[in-house]
């Protein structure tokens, strides 16, 4: 099921990735008109809905296909039109971390992710609205604009990559990247209906990815189908030299994982402090009709209480904040980003200038508070004190795959909100976050499928497992699809 | 209140023998190249990118700490550091620490130096590895003179190594010495060349008497760490004698001017919110690379002392001035292998030759070119000959030192002592005709004598041999005598 | 934490640290959530943790890629990073007064 924007003029906008490859490989000039299709689709509904924050005229990226077809690299993405979240470096493409810090900035340089989908035959079609620098969950923390809902415009996409999912959702991408330490990629793709993962913290490269919280970010892949999801994960996946955190494992083929019947009699948990207090009463009722159809194949579905998993909330704000503080010290406005006038004036006092004009509200408050918990006196009673919650939570969840094949919860705890809902209370706007942090503070894989709807608003289901079991994820999204059709 | 000196040392040594930064692939040899033209999105910090470590530089680290006997950890962690400087790009800098569990790359340790014949151990602390700063320069040479200031990243994320070592030192001499053998390790270890501009910097801390510690930065040179302290406890003492007290404080040592000033006043220091870098999870530092580089450790400063000692009889105080610098060592040996006399050369070496170079601070590089081993070959056979005396040998190195004279010229042009005694008999029966009160004198006192030997010297401008014109004056003082 | 901490010195105190200024209005509702999320991320204090719990500060296991001491490629171009020209003077970066 695909919101209006899509499916308004042909069937053409909702292509799979797979599907595109084999017209392109068929008739390359098929490419050419489904750019202009997707263009299209871009020039009629963007003005309202705001996912990209720049779009790369159709004329380069008409070229970008020429000059893809004559190198007949019609690889795995063939003719894939990717829309990149606006914190992944795009060499020559403005890339804001939609932030008034970097609204100029122009990388000269490709994150991995970058060149590998561009090596896999895709294009680069844009850059996508986010939360300010990552931090948010429903994209009203762009400094330009916030990305409305293409199931419903008076509400939000989730976030912070809610311009990502937003696009592929409204069919204004073949698919998207984004990026996800707290829940940044499954709770914008449970919002707006589409499948998101989040790979094994060191599964993906993230060199060239503009850091937030360095120890929990990690780049996924967002798309209309799991098959697209696969696709894109066994593109940007593997080991990168730049990245002292990159995994030195093969690459897997995904795809083979996207089968219809379940290629194990899976064991499925689920903890019970994720489905309690705060979870809207539709919402469990769709994810338990998703439990019921996943025992229909003969799997097993078990209730665990995992009493550490509150304060997971606490420990991820805390750890994020610090490293946030630190990974956003850098915008100083001397070689990049905002400029300020330098002659005649104290460093401190321009740093000052700079940084308080270029951050928005949220970003200033994590930067204030990731000092707060570092600073002298306090470390211990903070980030080192949340640094050891963190290997107990780890080591709860290690216990519970031993038992366990896979954990599955609701993406967010209630369906999307509408604009202004919560972005003004803090501790509301986080606890959109509740069941998807727990997953980053552990380093887990999880996705987010549409396991479907109310009242024709998606609702997510978060499916979870140990450390490089995307496989057996993409294989039980696929069930949850393959029900929801 | 007594006021015993306490000294500590914080040495910051970039690891030039590593070809790249710590943390990307630009060159680690920034030095003469046009500003910003050797760094990369990595060491200018650009949004997004990632720091990986250069293997070699835990290969360098560890020789270190066990050249100075440290413990070497069970692996490496890096830490950032957060201030903020306009020479800082990411505004923190990937360093180790100490605390929260968290493990600088070795800890402990010592080095043994010699001060004046008596051995004495300082202790090391820990050793950090750390990336460096870019560097900043004025338009108008001056930092008050500027508007504004300029930046320079080449040398942003270069390698270095911070060693610390505990306030073991109670004269500038002391600590100079030690700063000179530390050199001298990291010299022979092929770590550093520290005698490239700003490869070898020191941060001194200094307390007299119990009162408050000063810190003084910006230290290039073990001669300059010795004349920063001096001018230091004079400064301190000076202010304690005026009835003021010595604040806490940060001071910068000014080459040029010869003096500490005040730092810049920095009111949150202390607060640099260390925590683990996330970007460079902990690498393990493991028993067998340790055992590899242990086993090809070069020959080190106190066993080389050992050896030369007894290889060329020269006494064990020389040897070890010698060993403070691995090129004036190398020099030594060399020297001493094509042309003999290790006794002279070395004497020649610590006496003379490093006197002038410390007077005139003259970098030893320039030295030997200037004293090279040909020249210093020449003077021994010189001397070995009877052409220059020892006096005169002594000036023809301070000349070739200080004004890159060689030997054979000045030779040639007839500064050679005068050995023909005809000649030295005309020059004494002429300062005997102009000095009858002088000779009368000495006639009744010997020590008078002095007088008339000063007279031939300065007719000879010093080219005469003392001893045999002490000789003929005599001689000639026992026929008036007789007369 | 002090019940009768002076919020307003904290933040004065941490804007100076992040070098972050905030505008008069940005003040008020600031504290206001500071002192929400502060009381929130306090929780972690209400959990006992055992001495002997090693942190965890990444959850990356395998081996930390290192790199041969080997140049890599060309100088970026300090031009192209800092766009706009005002911003460099004889290829050095400008930065303001140090003193």
């Amino acid at each position: 099921m695909f919101p209006p924007q899509c499916s308004q003029n042909s069937l053409i906008s909702s292509l799979s990735i797979r599907a595109l490859r084999e017209k392109v490989r068929e008739d390359p000039d098929f490419l050419f008109s489904y750019i202009e299709e997707i263009y299209k689709v871009i020039e009629k509904h963007e003005h309202q809905l705001r996912a990209y924050i720049t779009v790369r005229p159709k004329e380069e990226v008409l070229r970008d296909a020429e000059a893809l077809l004559k190198s007949n690299n019609l690889g795995p993405l063939a003719g894939a039109l990717i829309a990149v979240k606006d914190n992944i470096s795009t060499s020559g493409i403005r890339t804001t971390c939609a932030s008034r810090m970097l609204e100029s900035y122009i990388p000269p340089y490709d994150a991995t992710v970058i060149t590998r989908i561009k090596n896999a035959g895709g294009i680069i079609i844009g850059k996508t609205n986010m939360d300010e620098f990552a931090m948010g969950s429903t994209t009203e923390n762009s400094a330009f604009y916030p990305t409305l809902n293409p199931w419903d415009l008076e509400r939000v996409p989730g976030g912070s990559s809610g311009g990502s999912a937003a696009a592929v959702a409204a069919c204004e991408a073949t698919a998207a990247l984004g990026s996800d330490t707290g829940g940044s990629i499954r709770l914008p793709a449970a919002y707006t209906g589409t499948v998101g993962l989040k790979p094994t913290y060191g599964l993906v490269s993230r060199y060239g990815l503009v850091a937030y919280a360095s120890s929990l970010d990690q780049i996924g892949p967002i798309g209309r189908y799991v098959e697209d999801v696969a696709i894109m994960l066994e593109v940007i996946s593997g080991h990168d030299p730049k990245d002292s955190t990159s995994l030195k494992v093969a690459a897997k083929d995904y795809g083979s994982y996207v089968v219809d019947r379940p290629i194990k009699t899976y064991r499925i948990a689920v903890i019970e402090e994720m489905v309690e207090e705060g979870v809207d009463r539709e919402v469990m009722a769709v994810f338990n009709k998703t439990l019921e159809r996943l025992e229909s194949y003969g799997l097993s579905v078990e209730f665990r209480k995992m009493p550490i998993i509150r304060y997971s909330l606490p420990v991820y704000y805390i750890i994020a904040m610090a490293e946030a503080s630190s990974n956003l010290a850098r915008y100083d406005g001397l070689r990049y980003g905002l400029a300020q006038e330098v002659e005649g004036r104290l460093w401190t006092e321009v740093y000052k200038r700079v940084r308080s004009m270029g951050f928005g509200k949220e970003v200033k408050r994590r930067i204030l508070l990731g000092t707060y918990v570092l600073s002298e006196g306090l470390y211990e009673g903070y980030y080192l004190k949340a640094a050891k919650v963190r290997r107990l939570l780890y080591e709860e969840f290690m216990r519970l795959f031993k038992e366990f094949d896979l954990a599955l919860s609701p993406t967010s705890p209630i369906l999307p909100p509408r604009l202004g809902e919560v972005i003004d209370d803090p501790l509301k706007l986080y606890s959109l976050d509740v069941n998807t942090v727990p997953i980053n503070l552990a380093g887990l894989p999880a996705l987010s499928v549409p396991g479907g709807f109310i009242r024709g608003l998606p609702v997510g289901i978060q499916v979870f497992g140990p450390h490089f079991s995307e496989g057996w994820l993409l294989n039980v999204a696929r069930l949850i699809e393959v029900a929801g059709k | 209140m007594s006021d015993e000196v306490v000294i500590g040392l914080e040495v910051h040594v970039q690891i030039t023998s590593l070809r790249t930064k710590l943390f990307c692939g630009c060159s680690s040899n920034y030095r003469d190249r046009p500003p910003n033209t050797n760094v990369c999105p990595v060491c200018l910090g650009l949004p997004g990118v990632l720091p990986v470590l250069n293997e070699k530089a835990i290969e360098k680290a560890v020789a270190v700490a066990l050249a100075l006997n440290s413990k070497i950890s069970e692996k490496i962690v890096f830490v950032r550091k957060h201030y903020f400087y306009p020479d800082l790009p990411k505004n923190y800098q990937i360093s180790q620490y100490d605390r929260y569990g968290l493990v600088p790359v070795a800890t402990g340790g010592r080095v043994v130096i010699d001060v004046g014949g008596l051995s004495k151990t300082v202790r090391i602390r820990r050793i950090n590895i750390e990336e460096d700063t870019g560097r900043i320069v004025y338009p108008e040479k001056t930092v008050l003179g500027s508007k504004y200031a300029l930046i320079d990243y080449n040398r942003a994320g270069v390698a270095l190594l911070e060693i610390v070592t505990e306030p073991d030192f109670r004269s500038p001499r002391e600590a100079r010495i030690f700063l000179e053998k530390l050199a001298s390790i990291l010299e022979h270890l092929d770590v550093a060349d520290t005698s490239l501009e700003g490869a070898m910097r020191a941060d001194a801390n200094i307390s007299i008497g119990g009162r408050a510690r000063v810190e003084i930065k910006n230290i290039g040179s073990p001669r300059d760490l010795e004349k920063a302290l001096s001018y230091e406890i004079t400064r301190q003492l000076n202010i304690v004698k005026s009835g003021g007290t010595i604040e806490r404080e940060t001071r910068h040592w000014i080459k040029e001017r010869g003096m500490t000033v005040p730092s810049r006043a920095k009111e949150l220091e202390g607060e640099y919110r260390y925590f683990p870098d996330p970007d460079l999870p902990p690498i393990p530092i493991s028993k067998e690379l340790i055992e590899r580089v242990a086993s090809s450790l070069p020959e080190l400063p106190d066993s080389r002392a050992k050896r030369i000692a007894k290889e060329y009889g020269i006494g064990d105080y020389m040897a070890s001035v010698l060993v403070l610098n691995k090129r004036l060592c190398d020099h030594f040996e060399h020297t001493a292998r094509t042309c003999g006399n290790p006794k002279l050369i070395s004497s020649i070496l610590v006496n003379e030759f490093l006197r002038w170079l410390d007077e005139a601070d003259i970098p030893l590089s320039t030295g030997i070119l200037r004293l090279s081993a040909d020249r210093l070959c020449k003077l021994v056979q010189y001397f070995e000959k009877g052409i220059v005396s020892i006096k005169l040998l002594k000036e023809y190195v301070r000349l070739a030192v200080l004004e890159d004279k060689d030997p054979d010229d000045l030779v040639r042009q007839g500064i050679t002592t005068i050995g023909e005694e005809e000649e030295l008999e005309r020059i004494v029966t002429e300062v005997f005709e102009e000095n009858p009160k002088a000779v009368s004198d000495a006639l009744r006192d010997p020590k008078a004598i002095n007088f008339l030997v000063g007279q031939v010297m300065r007719k000879t401008k010093g080219r005469a041999d003392p001893k045999i014109v002490n000789e003929i004056i005599r001689k000639r003082l026992v026929e008036y005598g007789s007369k | 934490m002090d019940a009768q901490m002076d919020w307003n010195k904290l933040v004065k105190h941490l804007s100076d640290l992040a070098l972050v200024d905030l505008q008069e209005d940005e003040i008020e509702p600031l504290l206001r959530d500071l002192e929400k999320i502060i009381k929130m991320i306090n929780a972690v204090n209400e959990l006992t943790v055992a001495e002997d719990i090693e942190p965890l500060y990444t959850t990356f296991f395998g081996d930390v890629n290192l790199r041969d001491d080997a140049e890599v490629g060309e100088s970026t171009d300090i031009e192209k990073v800092c766009a706009v020209r005002e911003r460099i003077e004889n290829g050095y970066v400008k930065s303001p007064r140090t003193l």
